[in-house]
């Protein structure tokens, strides 16, 4: 018996669900490149608030959505704290501790990375929660993408879960062994977590050695074409979408360059 | 099938009167709305030898976990030896509990398996001197004495599973349960595994054996529970119900040979159970085969 | 539709059926390897793994004809394996050691052929279903195989859910792997396996995680694809009990050798030679042997199965009536 499943993909049949995985693939796309030219906070805050709610209306439960976010939060919170050794220009000066420097305007330019980073993952995100893996690699390959990257990332994305599920096994094995995660200073435990780090590691090799053998005998490569069993078809609402995002993005950052908006 | 309390062993004793696991009125259910226990009662005195059987999914696994602190009851308490296992965490009660895994590549992380059987004995506090005697006695136990010094990820399956088999057994705790002991090992390391087992509950060790292998249950356990869908479906000597085809075949599991064509002969009968060729010869020898019956029904 | 298609793209007419065995009236016969050639002809085959000191195969040659089921017997590194993964061409294209010897399939050697064109003809399910688990759901799995062999779409269908519904796992098509027990993975495995259609197929201990009567189920299953489309199913196991009533022949492999082959009568005739192989012996032989030691069977011949357990013993106990 399975006990909790870490899975990105929620199974649900909602809109986003819906949507042709190539309109957002291309929607995910278009969002990470929009990012590099959005320098306004405000812009950004909205932007970012408007893909939580579409992510709210996919169904993901509270505790996957919030572990997702809490790992980006955590890698933003990172970079926030770090940028001051690395970026010290401007006025007004909040602190100074010699090789740290923390300034307004750096303080700024660290929160617009950091807001950057929030909505391209919200958009890839938004990706991988609605999309079945089998439809994502589809969608991947209909858009010009070799079908052998395509099955990488699905096969990649597809045993995520599976050796969240392993490590928390091995977890489990290794404590009835007495082992003890709690106790010690961070050397010990850091020491501590050999026991479980080796297996995994172990487990990890085998399973990529036993994939391409597996993947081998399924007969991978064995026809110049590949018959999909399961095909997806772009319907008008999803040509719609396509069609605005590919207007509306390119146009924002032409306005954008040609400083006419200030986002 | 009666609720048998305490079966005393020929050879074993009664250590004390209290239960050393006392499970009460247990439901679980896991996070995605399954419910795996039902509200399972189940008594286990010390020294007895029991058997847990039951289709894939029946809640073997789910109750053996709950006896180790790796889960803790939705409802309902779980005690061994007197200590309340969702108020403890799993290493402290590992002192008291040995859990075998069924997959020993989740387990083995050593350079070599002299290391691997020590890393439990470490944990335990032991000291160098115990923790090297242990070490050979159990490498002796499972006939691993030539791996002493190998690196365990290199050597074969079976042989890993003997080798996390050492490791788990050499902390010798009073409970021990045991997850599929047979799984992965061919006939030769199988014999090893179970005289290993054998030893460590003459010695007054309470064995639970979670399998579906009617071989060993016959060979392992006095004490034989059967479940089925998150309850107890069958409790009672193992012997009883072993020579019961096809009450184990509602169950989903399938009696030993042996006993099959027993009961095609007509020689299973309450009071007389044939479960090992042992069993069939003896019946054999007494000139009619145990009974009235005399020939094939 | 009751066989597996093998129908591609490139077919003109749907639903072709590919017979490659002449229809028998009847039942397939049980020794099918006196009148036709067989499908795969491994010949003084040898292989070490790189890196390794010992030889996994042995100078092994065997034959393994159409419509037999073959039990391939032994103990840890005995082989079997290895041996499995010679059988579907992965020795010697993609695992890397030194191979010596010649697999023929259908008359041409394996070295000859690509892997893509030996596994149309022959299926290996691994020994682990974790790491044979491609896609996010039960039925994209089984339909890898054969989008992978480029078969038309119809004929994915049919396999699919005929593979489905062979395994027992008709039930579980829109479940994430993932979500499934190791003996559903296992199935899960093994129908992936089956869509493709092959002439062979090849399962490396294919029942170590299923319960005893998912075990007899199984065997079943097997016994019937076997009978009805004459595919050869070669099954290793470390233990032949309960595998007995279904196979037609026993090969026993000992460190990489072939011990011996045969018809179960012929292979099972002593537990002590059984066990020095690492083989656990029948609990029906063992009891005969102990019986026939003790002078309580009539005429000590051994016997393995029900049957004849039943006929011997009837015998001698109306002989020692008085």
């Amino acid at each position: 018996m399975q006990l909790v499943l870490v899975d990105i993909y929620v199974p649900k049949d909602t809109m986003l669900h819906r949507l042709d995985p190539r309109a957002k693939i291309i929607g995910a796309l278009l969002l990470t490149v929009l990012c590099f030219f959005l320098t306004s906070i405000i812009f950004l805050v909205l932007l970012l608030i408007f893909l939580q709610i579409l992510i709210v209306t996919t169904g993901i439960k509270w505790r996957s959505y919030s572990s997702s976010v809490w790992l980006v939060a955590r890698f933003s919170i990172i970079l926030v704290l770090l940028w001051p050794f690395f970026d010290k220009m401007g006025d007004p000066v909040l602190l100074d501790l010699w090789a740290y420097k923390v300034t307004l305007p750096a303080l700024l330019r660290s929160s617009i990375v950091a807001l950057r980073l929030f909505v391209i993952a919200s958009g890839w995100l938004i990706l991988l929660i609605s999309t079945r893996q089998g439809n994502l690699v589809r969608g991947l390959v209909k858009l010009g993408c070799p079908y052998d990257f395509g099955i990488s990332l699905s096969i990649g994305l597809r045993y995520i879960p599976n050796f969240i599920g392993v490590i928390e096994m091995i977890k489990e094995a290794q404590l009835s062994r007495g082992l003890d995660l709690k106790k010690g200073g961070p050397i010990t435990r850091a020491r501590n977590l050999i026991p479980v780090l080796i297996p995994t590691f172990v487990i990890a090799i085998r399973t990529i050695e036993g994939l391409s053998s597996a993947l081998v005998s399924r007969g991978y490569g064995a026809s110049a074409e590949r018959t999909f069993y399961r095909d997806i078809r772009m319907r008008i609402s999803d040509a719609v979408v396509v069609g605005i995002l590919t207007t509306v993005v390119p146009l924002l950052i032409v306005l954008d360059i040609t400083n006419m908006v200030a986002i | 099938m009666q609720l048998s309390r305490g079966l005393s062993r020929p050879g074993g004793h009664r250590m004390l009167k209290t239960p050393h696991v006392s499970i009460k009125k247990v439901r679980f259910v896991y996070d995605d709305g399954t419910e795996a226990l039902k509200g399972v009662d189940l008594e286990i005195n010390h020294g007895e030898r029991i058997g847990l059987a039951g289709v894939n999914g029946s809640g073997k696994t789910t109750l053996c976990k709950q006896m180790n602190g790796l889960l803790a009851p939705s409802a309902g308490s779980v005690t061994v030896d007197g200590i309340t296992t969702s108020e403890s965490d799993v290493s402290s009660l590992s002192k008291r509990v040995a859990y075998l895994f069924q997959n020993p590549d989740h387990q083995i992380f050593c350079s070599t398996v002299t290391e691997e059987i020590s890393f439990g004995l470490k944990n335990l506090g032991l000291e160098t001197g115990s923790i090297d005697r242990r070490v050979q006695q159990y490498l002796g136990l499972l006939g691993l004495e030539e791996y002493a010094d190998k690196p365990p990820l290199t050597l074969s399956l079976g042989l890993r599973r003997l080798v996390s088999i050492a490791s788990t057994l050499a902390m010798e705790q009073d409970l021990a349960i045991l997850d599929e002991p047979a799984a992965w090992l061919d006939y030769a390391q199988t014999r090893k595994a179970v005289s290993a087992i054998k030893q460590i509950s003459d010695k007054g060790r309470t064995v639970i054996v979670v399998t579906h292998n009617m071989k060993v249950i016959a060979e392992l356990t006095d004490r034989l529970i059967v479940m089925s869908e998150g309850n107890i479906a069958a409790d009672g000597p193992t012997r009883e119900l072993l020579s019961n085809p096809d009450a184990l075949w509602g169950f989903g599991l399938v009696a030993s040979p042996v006993s099959t064509l027993a009961g095609k002969l007509g020689w299973n009968k309450p009071g007389r159970f044939i479960s090992t060729p042992s069993d069939f010869v003896s019946a054999m020898r007494t000139s009619n085969g145990g009974g009235d019956a005399v020939g094939p029904r | 539709m009751s066989m597996f298609v093998r129908q591609t793209l490139h077919d003109e007419h749907p639903y072709v059926k590919y017979n490659f065995y002449k229809q028998r009236p009847g039942r397939i016969a049980r020794k099918p390897w006196v009148v036709s050639m067989p499908v795969i002809s491994v010949r003084d085959a040898s292989f070490r793994y790189l890196g390794q000191k010992g030889q996994a195969l042995n100078h092994l040659s065997l034959d393994i004809h159409g419509g037999e089921l073959l039990l391939v017997l032994g103990g840890d590194c005995s082989g079997k394996s290895t041996f499995c993964k010679l059988l579907n061409g992965l020795i010697p294209h993609e695992v890397k050691g030194e191979f010596s010897g010649e697999v023929l399939l259908n008359g041409r050697s394996t070295k000859s052929m690509s892997t893509g064109e030996i596994v149309r003809d022959v299926g290996l399910a691994l020994q682990d279903p974790d790491v044979q688990l491609f896609t996010d759901s039960v039925e994209e799995e089984v339909a890898f195989g054969p989008e992978n062999l480029g078969m038309h779409v119809d004929a994915i269908d049919a396999n699919v859910s005929r593979a489905l519904k062979m395994t027992g796992i008709s039930a579980l098509r829109g479940k994430s792997p993932s979500a499934l027990s190791g003996g559903q993975k296992q199935r899960l495995a093994i129908a992936s396996v089956l869509s493709m259609a092959p002439k062979v197929v090849v399962l490396d201990e294919p029942m170590s995680m299923l319960d005893p009567r998912g075990r007899v189920e199984f065997l079943q299953m097997l016994g019937g694809l076997r009978d009805e489309q004459g595919i050869a199913v070669v099954l290793t196991s470390p233990e032949a009990e309960d595998i007995l009533p279904f196979c037609d022949r026993i090969a026993v492999l000992n460190g990489g050798s072939l011990v011996g082959v045969g018809t179960p009568a012929e292979m099972l005739t002593s537990s002590d030679g059984l066990t020095s192989l690492g083989i656990e012996p029948p609990q029906l032989l063992t009891l005969s042997e102990s019986l026939s030691r003790e002078g309580l069977l009539q005429n000590s011949r051994t016997f393995f199965d029900e049957g004849s357990a039943l006929a011997a013993l009837s015998r001698s106990l109306t002989a020692r009536r008085p």
